[in-house]
Order: structure tokens, then C-alpha cells, then sequence
């Protein structure tokens, strides 16, 4: 059976490069039919790529995450201490509306608050290495009681 | 084209989920099975008893770096400022130390940071080959020097025996204990074989007299060992196999 530090190390120096490239590849190319429809307005266009940009961003988070699992395997990762998931789901909810709400009234300056919510949605996932580093603790296995002599 | 390129960028999606779900699985599971290792450590064992022969050197126990050890307050102990020990076997069971326990003994230890008695103490085993046992553990009650007139010897013997932790010692240990008359006469047997093996040698230094629990004997008996010997005291024990202080 293979070491899995080993199995670990290659994810964290092969397969997650890998996959990010990977990742941006198929991101692109979905885009890129996006944006060669005819059949489909300029906004839904828009929107379609704001989507599979977000998406992307998404799918970023994911890779850092497990990345941040093989390579912090000693380690207890707290991320949840910081609001991370809470933040994640806030955004995700906001993002949905707006995007209800640029359907429904085709409102354009609501594409830039749109846009924002992706900058907020790839700040947070750009924190997940610093939160790691700031709060991972070393991983407590089990915990036995000591006394004094 | 337009066509080539959807499904292109479709079947390519599938193909990164696939990979990201499978990938991330095995991760977890090679996590899983890492913490597991690292909950174990191979530990250097001390001798409770007179087996050292029979015990090897080191043994696997719990890790004193990845497991947590607490006090009932709640104090975690830091693992990093302690050499730890695994008892093997029941010779200080009267301490309430018993085989499969680890033992803490501060880092950087000096002979003179020795001045509470009685304490457990880890002796350096000289006649242990490289692959057994190196240490032994037990109970110090008093360090004295070595070239003193026997009635001092019993001086030192009565002092000891008629402090309040020798008294509980008894108590505990009721149903075993001899009398003092006989523990004094196995004391003076251990003083003629540590002087005639003394003659031998030029130097003097100091010796510590300690009690021990002879598993096969079953019998407490006082040893002396020269303090050279003593590689450190123990401070804290963790009872790890005892299912109850597994938090």
C-alpha cells in the first residue's frame, strides 16, 4: 500500500496545479460558447460568464481546501472559527438574488454589484491558506488524563 | 464548432468533478489514516520490576506530541518540556504507577533539583545491553553518602521509616509488608554487596536509597544505587490504558 504522505505530497505538488489548470480550461471554454451564441441577448451572455466566472472561483476554493487537507495533515484546520461557511453561504444567497433581480428588471448597474459579490466570494476563498496558517492548531489525536506525582 | 466546444467544455467539467469528488475522498481518507499513525509513538520503556531483560528497549505507545494530556483541572501538559517513559511492568503499583503508563520527567534534570522526598526517580540501567531496557523506575527516600558507619545507615533507615509517607506506604501495602526488622536486614544485605563492589572501585560518590514492589517475591525491598545513576524524577504520569482517563 502506498504511503499516503507520499500520496498527499503528490497532490499538493502535481494533481492541485493540475486541476487548477485544468479548472480555468474547461471555465474558458464554457465561456467562450457563451460569448460565440448568437441565439442568446448580450446580457444573458454577460450574466453567463458572470456565472461560470463565479463558479470557478468556487471550484478554486474547493481546490485550496483540499490542497490545505493534504498538506496539513498534522494540523487541526479551525476554519470554521472564523465564519468562513456563514460568509460563504451569505454570499452565495446575495449573489442568487441579484441575479434574480438582473434577470427579472434587466437593471445594468446591478451587474457591477454582481461583480462585486465575485470579488467578495474570491477574497474569502483567498483567505483559506492565511486562516489555515494563523489558527490550524497540531491535530490532538486523543486526550488522557495526567496527574501529579 | 460552437456544438464541439459545449461538449468539449461539458465532458470536461464531468471529468474535473470526477477527479475533485475521488481525489478528495482518498485525501481524507489518507488524512484519516496519518492521524492514526500519528497518534502512536515508539517510547523508550522503564524497567518496574526485575525483568529488564525481557523488555525491549522501546515500545510503541500513544504519541506524547499528537494526544492531548490534561490534568482534572484542565491544564494541558506541554509534552515538549518532558522526556516521556513507558512503564512496563507493576513494581510501583503502591505509587499507583502500572505497567503501560507514561512517565514525565522534566528535560535538563540535575541531581540537586532532587530535594523532596520521597520521589520517583528513572535510574540509568548499566547492565542493560542496547536492546533492552535501559531505565528502571523507582521510589527515592533519602540520598546519602556512601562510606558512612553503619549506625548512621540505620539512623538514616529509622528516619525514613517513620515518615508519614513510609507510613502510608505501609498501610497501602498491608497485606504484603513484612516488618521493618526485615526490610532493615534486606537493606544491610544490598549496603554488604554495594561495599564489597565499592572496594573494588576508587571513587565515592553519593547513593540513594530507594523501595521497590519484587513482583515475583512479593515483597517491598530497599536498594541503594549510586546517583550517578539517576537520569531524572518524575513529575507527572498518565494512566493511557486505562480506558476511564481517555477523555
Amino acid at each position: 500500500m502506498a504511503d499516503p504522505k507520499e500520496q498527499n505530497n503528490r497532490v499538493h505538488c502535481f494533481v492541485i496545479p493540475l486541476m487548477h489548470a485544468f479548472l480555468w480550461f474547461v471555465a474558458l471554454l464554457i465561456s467562450c460558447y457563451s460569448g460565440w451564441m448568437s441565439s442568446i441577448d448580450d446580457s444573458y451572455k454577460t450574466i453567463c460568464v458572470f456565472l461560470i466566472i463565479y463558479g470557478t472561483f468556487m471550484f478554486e476554493g474547493g481546490l485550496i481546501w483540499w490542497d490545505a487537507m493534504a498538506t496539513n495533515f498534522n494540523k487541526a484546520v479551525q476554519i470554521n472559527d472564523f465564519g468562513f461557511i456563514k460568509s460563504l453561504f451569505f454570499n452565495m444567497s446575495l449573489t442568487l438574488v441579484l441575479v434574480v433581480l438582473f434577470f427579472t428588471f434587466k437593471i445594468s448597474w446591478l451587474i457591477i454589484i454582481i461583480g462585486l459579490t465575485a470579488a467578495w466570494l474570491k477574497f474569502i476563498v483567498s483567505r483559506i491558506n492565511p486562516m489555515i496558517e494563523n489558527s490550524a492548531i497540531t491535530y490532538v489525536a486523543a486526550e488522557y488524563e495526567y496527574r501529579e506525582i | 464548432m460552437n456544438d464541439f466546444i459545449f461538449w468539449a467544455g461539458i465532458i470536461l467539467a464531468i471529468i474535473f468533478l470526477l477527479i475533485y469528488i475521488f481525489g478528495e475522498r482518498k485525501t481524507r481518507r489518507n488524512v484519516r489514516s496519518i492521524h492514526e499513525e500519528l497518534s502512536k509513538e515508539v517510547l523508550p520503556t522503564v524497567s518496574a520490576g526485575s525483568h529488564y531483560k525481557d523488555i525491549p528497549a522501546k515500545k510503541e505507545s500513544v504519541s506524547t506530541t499528537f494526544n492531548a494530556f490534561r490534568n482534572s483541572a484542565g491544564l494541558r501538559l506541554d509534552t515538549d518540556e518532558y522526556n516521556a517513559y513507558l512503564v512496563q511492568g507493576n513494581s510501583m503499583q503502591y505509587c499507583d504507577i502500572h505497567t503501560g503508563d507514561i512517565v514525565f520527567s522534566p528535560k535538563g534534570f540535575r541531581v540537586d533539583d532532587l530535594n523532596k522526598f520521597p520521589s520517583i526517580i528513572i535510574l540509568k540501567n548499566n547492565e542493560a545491553t542496547s536492546e533492552q531496557c535501559q531505565y528502571k523506575i523507582r521510589r527515592a527516600w533519602k540520598i546519602c553518602q556512601d562510606n558512612l558507619s553503619e549506625p548512621k545507615y540505620d539512623d538514616i533507615l529509622k528516619e525514613i521509616m517513620e515518615s508519614s509517607e513510609y507510613i502510608i506506604l505501609k498501610e497501602k501495602a498491608r497485606d504484603i509488608y513484612e516488618s521493618d526488622d526485615e526490610m532493615l536486614k534486606e537493606f544491610k544485605r544490598k549496603l554488604d554487596i554495594y561495599i564489597n563492589e565499592r572496594k573494588t572501585s576508587d571513587t565515592t560518590e553519593n547513593i540513594v536509597i530507594s523501595s521497590t514492589y519484587n513482583v515475583d517475591d512479593k515483597k517491598i525491598k530497599f536498594s541503594i544505587h549510586r546517583i550517578s545513576s539517576i537520569m531524572g524524577m518524575v513529575k507527572y504520569v498518565a494512566s493511557v490504558t486505562h480506558p476511564q482517563n481517555k477523555k
